[in-house]
């Protein structure tokens, strides 16, 4: 079995982080974090999705996911979480999206070039469009939250992967910090598998999990 | 080997023997039929005797038998046994063993029968044949000895009445005493019934060599027949009669009804707690059943104290349905406070205004109840120290044989100073050195009779309720016992809850003597300042009862309970809000509700003593330790905020019964035995409370290992480890038929030496209404409140009617009440039902290929089950895993892999499970398979011929091409390769990839639609599913979430709810209970949370 080379993560980096911002707007869309006024529709993965054009809060999540993005590259991030809270800043729902390394990396990719195979690409794209369909449709099998929530980026690093953020702020004045207890820990959450993929590059699930007793 | 129990047992043994005294006169009087035919026959009952044991005892106590408990060489004449075993017999050798037909028959007979025809054992009377017939002589030598045998002792204490008196006097009790010196002749006893003289004398004149089988039924029946219009028909007396014919539990729940008919509430519950106090006559089972059990409970009064409070939540709840009914009913007391209110209104005008008080609760408290109702009449006592126990007087006691009571001691020593126990290596502290000796006997001799309740002059000098009396005694060498005086408690507890409800009925029952008042309304109502309510409350009591009762008042719960502690002994404490904060900084946390000795230490190691110091620390540290509840609520306790109501009627989560005394089995078929009459009582529990449970608990005590054979505490459970195993039942049951299956099951899994259990428990949850009871019920009560609006009264009685003949009637059993014809049907069947379906979710785990014990555990209650330590036990399972057993470990150790399962491959031979996927599994797969069906069982296969075949085939069939449809990215997998370069060249690269890290796969399927397929396959071809595919299936899923990919676990999880619970079988829908239990466990491992079902 082979590694992903650097170049190959930090491509994977970039595929996920792109995918995350456009997941986390609809996300903040369809659980109506915010006003539905604030969103416009746009075109992505070959699918409608909807964009927030809240210049402050486009900012916020551009800069989380920049990030985020040198925690992927090393493979450090086990978990991007987005977090919905109350208005006591309890978890209410948590949209989870685990990455680990594709299983089966083996004689396939003997030379890195491989990689940027366009059919590979497209193939990827198919699948995180897969995503965001059940993104935009998991208000269905969710309760309805309370109002007033609010909403925050949690990542479950690996090992110690922490004491390397402390040092590197990606960017200035925008420091990761060690989420409270609070934050999150859910009373009696539920599980709601929303979607799953394994591609060569990346394997990636998404569930939810929710406050049983939302109000 | 008996004599050696030494003066503990010599005290026991007159306990038991004063308490048959004391039990004798009042069975005499329930009974009304009595002889002195066994006066100076003392019998003792060893093992399973048909009638009872308890039967016996009762037959003696009507006839002048003694009865007891421990055999004793010398004073015991006679051993009681149907059989015996081989060692025992042997032991017995000598002695005199007799089966329960003599008794029975020399009742029948109206005298004493000669016993040599009942002798057990035809060798042993063989043997001893000169011995014997000296002694026979001198048996049947007629009761006009009789008297001359009697210890003075006897004749003091065991009354024995002539028969005039029982026929016609009904006050036997006294009048007993008085004719102790009358000769007793066998034709007087047989005047008392004429059926029985006819009996009786037929049987006497033809001294037959061996008397007929008794039909003691008969007897008892004709008896009680024909005494029945001579006596007052108490709803004991009821109560009792059914019981002969009839299984118990329905009896208590009957006279409850029966006697609700009549409207009055009060008599309603009195007669409820007194068919409790009588269960030791009353509620006795059939002799086959009950037993053992039954006994247990009706002699553990101290259990039927706690059983109380359910008699007065209910008596409470029957005050507040009756309040509904009537629109208002009569505060005797409350209207006293009225009229206090007027008084000092004329008084002097306008000072009791301005009371604003939001919410008041009033925690009523009697002071050491125990204590203060056994001196109410022994005012020598007052003000001395007094403690209730079951000792009397001695505090010291010697050793038992195979007792060890310093390594106990040192167990629980180390037990409270180390806060974890588990960690004790125990083989090392069971070595003793005996040189030590002098001070070993100090501790080990002194009485372990526990306190029930000490004074406060006793507790001055640190006696603690709970405490050893031999240990208190040494602290206070003044301390008095008093023994237990249940009907006291009773009387005093009733009269206490009948005083408060004089004043509201918002009463919430805590036990006996404790009770929670939510004053609020009632203050607001009449217009009197909380101290005042106190006040008059506690005057009443006192007044009543003869005792002092403590109140402490708060705004909510917690802080009453606070005051009361306060206000003890007698007085009464109001906690203003604006005190809270001060007086709770200081309280030390262990005074806090629900903050028991070992959270008290765990809270102690976090360096927190007083609630000022647990308000230090931040809610999310204390549910990260305690659990989110309990640290939420700690949080909110140490500020004293409590918003729990009060509760005047209260659900019960579960019911259970629960044994960790004197269990001593021998054989797996005793325990299994004792586990059906354990069922059977929570049966009658369940019954009684009108509740079916889902989920059955077996709780288990075993000795740990190293732990003394014996206790120190005579019977007590010693030194143990607690087990617990559940189960869930396909449907909730209240039977104890299937209770009794389910637990011996679970038993069995447990893989335990029987002989090293010390206590069992079985405990049923998920209750939930049983439905022909409460819908009957709680439908009358609607139509009552109904027709009591629309029309009146008059119509009540008759609308309660359906209520109470929804339940077995008590005089006819066989023939159902016109009424319930409906009902009964239907009760029946649901066992039936539920049974065939419950056979199936037990055995579910393979016996030959699965570790049981570990499969047995899967689908528990995903708490309970961490918390099991069994990891720990089956830890060496580990290393030697063979592909027949499933694993599952929690993942405590940091090294351990998580969770494992690996199972035997499909078994059945045509199961499409197996046989659908053939055709298209690709060469690899069918390696993969074949390669584990040689490894697995050797035997199955050999004895499979279908199987055989099968793997004869399995090759073959490989050479056929693998068309088959893949997913999309297997597909591009493929189209994206460019070499086939490969570790294993001869191989398709794509097999080379599950070689690498197989997918997960159902029987070789990993395609959603084929596993689709598969399953419709299985569900609708197959009537009742392999345990062993149902283990596949299980562990297919465990599989994707260890793959991450819940995705598809949701999806399959989905179609199988779907598919399974639409099935005709219902097995199915069992069977997927099953595996969704299995994967919620596993996925509450892997997330911490458990899957969404929708």
């Amino acid at each position: 079995c082979r590694r992903l080379t650097e170049q190959e993560y930090s491509m994977v980096a970039d595929i996920l982080c792109e995918f995350l911002e456009v997941a986390i707007h609809l996300i903040l869309y369809v659980r109506e974090v915010y006003p539905s006024g604030i969103f416009q529709k746009r075109k992505k993965y070959n699918v409608p999705v909807q964009m927030s054009c809240h210049p402050e809060l486009n900012q916020y999540i551009q800069d989380t996911l920049h990030c985020v993005k040198p925690l992927i590259e090393k493979n450090d991030a086990e978990k991007v979480v987005v977090v919905i809270m109350d208005k006591e800043h309890h978890p209410v729902e948590r949209f989870v999206f685990e990455i680990s390394q594709p299983p089966l990396l083996s004689i396939r990719f003997s030379s890195p070039l491989l990689i940027r195979n366009d059919t590979l690409l497209s193939h990827v794209e198919q699948l995180l469009r897969a995503f965001i369909l059940k993104i935009s449709v998991c208000d269905a099998v969710l309760n309805n939250n309370p109002p007033g929530c609010s909403f925050t980026v949690l990542v479950h690093t690996r090992d110690a992967a922490t004491r390397n953020m402390e040092k590197v702020q990606v960017i200035k004045d925008f420091p990761w910090i060690v989420a409270d207890e609070q934050e999150v820990h859910m009373q009696e959450p539920r599980l709601i598998p929303l979607k799953t993929m394994t591609s060569d590059i990346v394997k990636m699930q998404l569930y939810v999990e929710e406050r049983t007793q939302k109000t | 080997m008996y004599k050696m129990y030494g003066g503990y047992m010599a005290a026991k043994v007159s306990k038991l023997d004063e308490q048959f005294k004391l039990d004798a006169p009042r069975e005499k009087h329930k009974e009304g039929a009595c002889s002195s035919i066994f006066s100076g026959v003392a019998i003792y009952v060893n093992g399973y005797t048909e009638p009872s044991a308890d039967e016996l005892r009762r037959l003696m106590m009507l006839h002048g038998g003694q009865f007891h408990v421990y055999y004793s060489r010398s004073k015991t004449t006679h051993i009681i046994a149907n059989n015996l075993p081989n060692s025992k017999i042997q032991e017995l050798k000598g002695e005199k063993v007799i089966r329960p037909e003599w008794i029975t028959d020399s009742i029948k007979a109206g005298r004493l029968l000669p016993y040599l025809q009942y002798m057990l054992y035809a060798k042993q009377k063989g043997l001893l044949f000169p011995g014997m017939t000296l002694r026979q002589t001198s048996e049947i030598a007629g009761p006009s000895h009789r008297p001359l045998q009697l210890n003075a002792r006897q004749k003091l204490h065991l009354p024995q009445r002539s028969i005039q008196a029982s026929v016609l006097n009904h006050e036997q009790s006294s009048s007993g005493c008085q004719n102790n010196s009358f000769p007793h002749s066998p034709p007087k006893q047989s005047d008392q019934s004429p059926d029985l003289e006819e009996q009786s004398s037929s049987l006497g004149a033809e001294q037959r060599p061996k008397p007929p089988p008794p039909n003691y039924h008969e007897a008892a029946k004709a008896s009680e027949s024909h005494l029945l219009p001579k006596q007052p028909q108490t709803p004991n007396q009821l109560d009792k009669i059914s019981n002969k014919t009839h299984p118990s539990p329905a009896s208590l729940s009957l006279s409850y009804s029966s006697v609700r008919l009549n409207g009055s509430h009060h008599n309603a519950f009195s007669s409820d707690a007194a068919s409790l106090s009588t269960t030791n006559t009353a509620a006795t089972p059939d002799p086959p059943t009950g037993g053992l059990i039954s006994e247990f409970y009706s002699h553990s009064r101290l259990h039927q104290i706690s059983t109380w409070r359910t008699g007065f939540s209910e008596y409470v709840n029957e005050l507040h349905s009756k309040r509904k009914v009537a629109g208002g009913a009569c505060f005797a007391g409350k209207d006293r406070l009225r009229k206090l209110v007027a008084q000092r209104h004329v008084d002097s005008q306008g000072t009791s205004a301005a009371i604003n008080v939001k919410s008041c609760i009033l925690h009523v408290d009697m002071d050491c109840f125990f204590v203060s109702v056994g001196i109410r009449h022994r005012p020598e006592l007052k003000g001395k120290p007094v403690a209730v126990t079951s000792n009397r007087g001695q505090a010291r006691v010697p050793v038992r044989p195979g007792a060890n009571p310093q390594v106990e001691m040192q167990y629980y020593q180390r037990k409270y100073t180390n806060p974890q126990p588990g960690e004790i290596v125990m083989s090392d502290h069971f070595v003793i050195e005996n040189s030590d000796s002098d001070r070993q006997y100090e501790t080990a001799s002194l009485s372990m009779a526990e306190i029930a309740s000490c004074s406060y002059e006793a507790r001055q000098a640190g006696v603690r309720n709970g405490m050893f009396f031999g240990k208190a005694k040494q602290l206070c060498p003044m301390l008095q016992s008093v023994p237990y005086d249940f009907e006291a408690y009773k009387e005093v507890a009733l009269n206490m809850y009948e005083i408060l409800a004089g004043y509201t009925h918002d009463i919430e029952a805590l036990s006996c003597d404790e009770v929670l008042i939510d004053g609020s309304t009632l203050l607001a109502e009449v217009g009197v300042n909380p101290d005042d309510l106190a006040k008059a409350i506690r005057a009443d009591i006192r007044e009543k009862t003869g005792c002092c009762a403590s109140v402490g008042m708060g705004s909510n719960i917690l802080l009453a309970r606070l005051a009361t502690r306060k206000a003890k002994p007698n007085g009464q404490h109001f906690l203003k809000s604006e005190e809270v904060d001060d007086f709770i900084r200081d309280l030390p946390v262990t005074s806090l509700p629900g903050v028991g000795p070992v959270m008290g230490r765990k809270l102690a190691a976090m360096g927190v003593r007083s609630c000022g110091d647990l308000q230090q620390v931040s809610l999310s540290q204390l549910q990260k330790k305690f659990g989110p509840r309990t640290g939420q609520t700690l949080f909110r306790f140490c500020r004293g905020l409590d918003d729990r109501p009060v509760r005047y009627e209260k659900e019960r989560k579960s019911v259970s019964a629960e044994m960790n005394y004197n269990i001593r089995f021998t054989k797996v078929d005793e325990a299994e035995c004792f586990l059906t009459n354990l069922s059977m009582e929570v049966q009658k529990r369940l019954q009684e409370a009108g509740l079916r449970g889902r989920r059955v608990t077996l709780k288990v005590m075993v000795r740990k290992v190293g732990a003394p054979v014996e206790p120190a505490k005579y019977g007590g459970h010693g030194i143990c480890d607690n087990l617990a195993r559940t189960v869930m039942l396909a449907q909730s049951t209240d039977s104890g038929q299937l209770i009794a299956t389910a637990v011996i099951k679970l038993l069995h899994a447990m893989k335990l030496q029987v002989q090293d259990l010390r206590g069992v428990g079985i405990q049923v949850q998920l209750l939930e209404g049983n439905q022909s009871v409460r819908q009957d019920s709680g439908g009358g009560g609607d139509v009552k409140e109904i027709r009591q609006i629309g029309r009146g009264e008059e119509k009540t009685s008759s609308t309660t009617v359906p209520s109470a003949s929804s339940l077995p009637h008590p005089l006819s059993p066989a023939e159902p009440v016109p009424g319930t014809s409906k009902e009964q049907p239907a009760f029946r069947q649901t066992p039936k039902h539920s049974r065939s379906r419950l056979n199936l979710s037990i055995e579910v785990p393979s016996p030959s290929q699965v570790d049981r014990s570990v499969l047995e555990a899967l689908p528990a209650e995903l708490r309970e089950q961490v918390e099991q330590s069994w990891t720990k036990r089956d830890g060496k399972q580990n290393n030697c895993r063979s592909p027949g057993t499933l694993l599952l470990q929690i993942p405590n150790q940091p090294d351990s892999p998580g969770i494992v399962l690996e199972l035997p491959n499909f078994s059945q031979p045509k199961n499409p499970l197996l046989q659908l996927k053939q055709p298209g599994v690709g060469l690899g797969r069918v390696k993969r398979r074949y390669k584990r069906k040689n490894a697995i069982s050797p035997v199955k296969k050999g004895a499979s011929p279908l199987k055989k075949r099968q793997m004869t085939n399995s090759p073959a069939k490989t050479l056929a091409p693998a068309v088959k449809a893949r997913e999309p990215i297997n597909v591009l997998k493929t189209e994206t390769d460019p070499s086939t370069s490969s570790s294993h060249p001869d191989i398709p690269e794509s097999v080379t990839k599950l070689i690498a890290r197989p997918a997960p796969a159902l029987a070789g399927a990993c395609d959603l639609t084929d596993i689709k397929t598969l399953l419709r396959e299985w569900v609708t071809t197959i009537t009742e599913p392999m345990e062993e595919d149902i283990l596949q299936v299980v562990k297919y899923c465990t599989d994707l979430i260890e793959d991450k990919d819940l995705e598809r676990l949701d999806l399959i999880i989905k179609y199988m709810k779907r598919i399974m619970q639409q099935s005709v079988e219902s097995v199915w829908s069992m069977a997927f209970d099953f595996i969704l239990d299995n994967v919620q466990v596993v996925v509450q491992q892997a997330y911490g949370s458990t899957l969404k079902i929708a």
